[in-house]
């Protein structure tokens, strides 16, 4: 019989909050919705600057006196050199990216053999005169390096005396594993997938923890409910599956975001990165006991708020205590994480996390946050069930 | 038949019922008359089964509100005044369903229940339409609906319509007076003297958490020359104001 009416109020409040077009943008449309088009004008930004970097980058050589640099630069691809009656302004605009300054005593101080100075002037603010400026250093030393070439020979030296290491770089990839691609994008992965994993259930769940509890207290319609036949646990019940229910899409509508996206602009996520299954298996494990617990804090805090206004001003702060971890997290080492750090609960969830991502597989470390969180769970729930059975908090008013 | 015997609910410090003795015959209608704050609401939501009393306890039709609150809930129907408590993005029906099926009722009885009560309160027209467009007056014919689905014996109506337009009110009291035809046991709480010399058969004065005085309407006003008004101001008001 109990679970006869646990099911009534489940169905009953699913059909009421897909009825509501709140639950349908919060958790569908957004989550599937914000990656593709963030990728998309990330892309696009990406695109346009990778478009003027692969044009002709136009510099500004202050010089008094005519020399050889000034003459290899003109002749470098990829620079052009432009003449202007107000350089600076002109960089300031952005029509010339960088300025060179080139001392009067250069060409002098070339043929004595003794380094001549040059100056670099860069905008600061713009990231196309930064990435200018790395472009024309690289000409410099590679004229520089022309002029190393040609003194040796004159002095009779190969210049592979001046060089006497020659290095070369390799990731470490175990056996049976796969490479993770390059560091930035291994960043962008464990940070971004955790954070969704953490965020999600609440970003899901929270319209509908909202007013099943909260919204029930304001539309007068807890009392009718709470004289039924039904026993006030079956009705808690259905109301908190109904939750678990919207943070599970929540995260499942934001996961396909991301696939989306990564189909619409495949440069943003790393290629071919391989999650493998234990791993899967375990971040939906992390991603479950989150919305687990989370549905339960969100709905004793709705149950407990007096208007689903006063329930929304308790709830969004549960946004940013999430994000906490996922942002302390963001430079940890993956490879040295104390294991003291696994008793933090919500942290122990973000990291083992990151670490299941490079496929670390650390039992301890997977024992010690599942029980943990399992213990935060039970928690929650009997905090909710507290909640629901006291009277002045149902009736609070 | 409804017996209160010595009810008692504290909160925190407030003592709001302070031990009361009542008792509803079976097809009796109660009128418990008493002002904002005298605790009415509380003892209707003990009775209801949604606050636990501190002390003491009832029984509807011989079950315990406090060791039996399940069998209890199956025995009554409220209707709260104020707001009408439905969910707006419900169809009619569906807001009158889910009552009668936390109700524990049959499909087949429930189906023929709801037919029954849509004729008579004239929603035909409108029982598959979302709610949160309705008019406060076919709100109201909802909310009735939703409490008595489950045809219940026993009636608990909270100041049932009090913020309710004249026609909405005339719809409420127009309903009382039916399931006193059908012989329900009633306890209807109000502080509109008319109202309740209108629909009830008994009246008990709350003032403060206690029962000042209780008895049928023509032997309270033999007995004190007057009328339930004047009485009324006169037990809730000098007499007892401290």
């Amino acid at each position: 019989m109990k679970y006869n009416h646990t099911m009534i109020v489940f169905k009953k409040e699913l059909k009421d909050i897909f009825r509501d077009k709140r639950t349908w943008i919060a958790s569908v449309l957004i989550p599937v919705l914000i990656f593709p088009l963030m990728f998309f004008l990330m892309g696009l930004g990406k695109a346009n600057l990778d478009k003027t970097m692969q044009s002709d980058i136009p510099i500004y050589i202050e010089s008094t006196q005519e020399n050889q640099l000034t003459e290899y630069l003109s002749r470098s691809s990829g620079l052009i050199v432009v003449d202007s009656a107000s350089p600076y302004e002109a960089l300031e605009k952005g029509e010339i990216k960088v300025i060179i300054q080139i001392d009067e005593d250069f060409q002098a101080k070339l043929e004595e053999e003794k380094p001549g100075g040059i100056k670099l002037i860069f905008d600061e603010i713009s990231n196309e005169s930064s990435m200018a400026m790395s472009v024309v250093d690289r000409a410099i030393a590679s004229f520089g390096e022309e002029i190393l070439k040609d003194r040796l020979e004159a002095l009779g030296i190969n210049p592979e005396v001046l060089q006497p290491t020659s290095v070369s770089y390799e990731a470490y990839v175990p056996e049976g594993q796969e490479s993770k691609g390059d560091g930035v994008s291994v960043m962008l992965l464990t940070f971004l997938l955790p954070f969704l994993l953490m965020l999600y259930p609440v970003v899901g769940g929270m319209p509908a923890a909202i007013d099943l509890g909260a919204g029930e207290k304001e539309r007068m319609s807890l009392e009718p409910l709470l004289s039924t036949g039904a026993n006030r646990m079956s009705i808690l019940l259905g109301k908190y599956l109904t939750i678990l229910l919207a943070s599970i899409i929540g995260v499942i509508t934001s996961l396909s975001g991301i696939l989306i996206a990564t189909r619409f602009n495949t440069d943003m996520l790393p290629k071919g990165v391989k999650i493998s299954p234990v791993s899967m298996l375990i971040m939906i494990g992390i991603s479950l006991t989150m919305a687990l617990m989370l549905s339960g804090i969100m709905l004793s805090i709705s149950i407990f708020a007096k208007s689903s206004k006063e329930a929304g001003t308790y709830l969004s702060p549960i946004t940013f205590l999430l994000m906490i971890p996922t942002y302390l997290t963001m430079f940890m080492d993956v490879r040295t994480i104390p294991n003291k750090l696994f008793f933090v609960p919500l942290l122990n969830a973000v990291l083992l996390m990151k670490e299941v991502l490079v496929d670390i597989i650390n039992p301890v470390h997977i024992a010690i946050t599942f029980s943990f969180t399992a213990v935060l769970v039970v928690l929650a729930l009997l905090f909710t069930k507290y909640i629901f059975n006291k009277e002045s908090a149902i009736f609070r008013s | 038949m409804i017996e209160i015997k010595g009810l008692k609910k504290v909160f925190k410090e407030v003592e709001a019922v302070k031990g009361i003795n009542l008792s509803v015959e079976k097809k009796e209608v109660l009128g418990l008359l008493g002002e904002n704050g005298a605790g009415k609401t509380t003892t209707l939501r003990m009775l209801a089964t949604m606050l636990r009393p501190t002390e003491g306890t009832a029984l509807i039709n011989g079950k315990d509100i406090v060791a039996d609150a399940n069998a209890v809930r199956q025995e009554i129907g409220i209707l709260f005044g104020g707001e009408i408590g439905l969910y707006d993005r419900l169809t009619a029906r569906e807001n009158i369903e889910y009552f009668a099926m936390l109700n524990n009722m049959e499909k087949e009885e429930m189906n023929r229940r709801i037919e029954y009560l849509a004729e008579i309160l004239e929603m035909g027209d409108y029982m598959d339409r979302r709610v949160g467009q309705f008019s406060k007056g076919m709100k109201q014919k909802v909310a009735i609906a939703r409490c008595i689905v489950h045809n219940p014996p026993v009636m608990l109506f909270d100041e049932p319509t009090s913020g309710l337009d004249v026609a909405a009110a005339r719809v409420v009291q127009q309903f009382i007076r039916s399931c006193k035809e059908e012989g329900k046991t009633i306890i209807f709480s109000s502080h509109t003297m008319a109202e309740v010399e209108k629909l009830c058969d008994r009246v008990a004065i709350i003032h403060k958490g206690r029962i000042v005085e209780a008895g049928d309407l023509q032997s309270l006003k033999v007995k004190y020359g007057k009328d339930v008004e004047d009485l009324f101001v006169e037990l809730v008001g000098e007499k007892h104001e401290i």
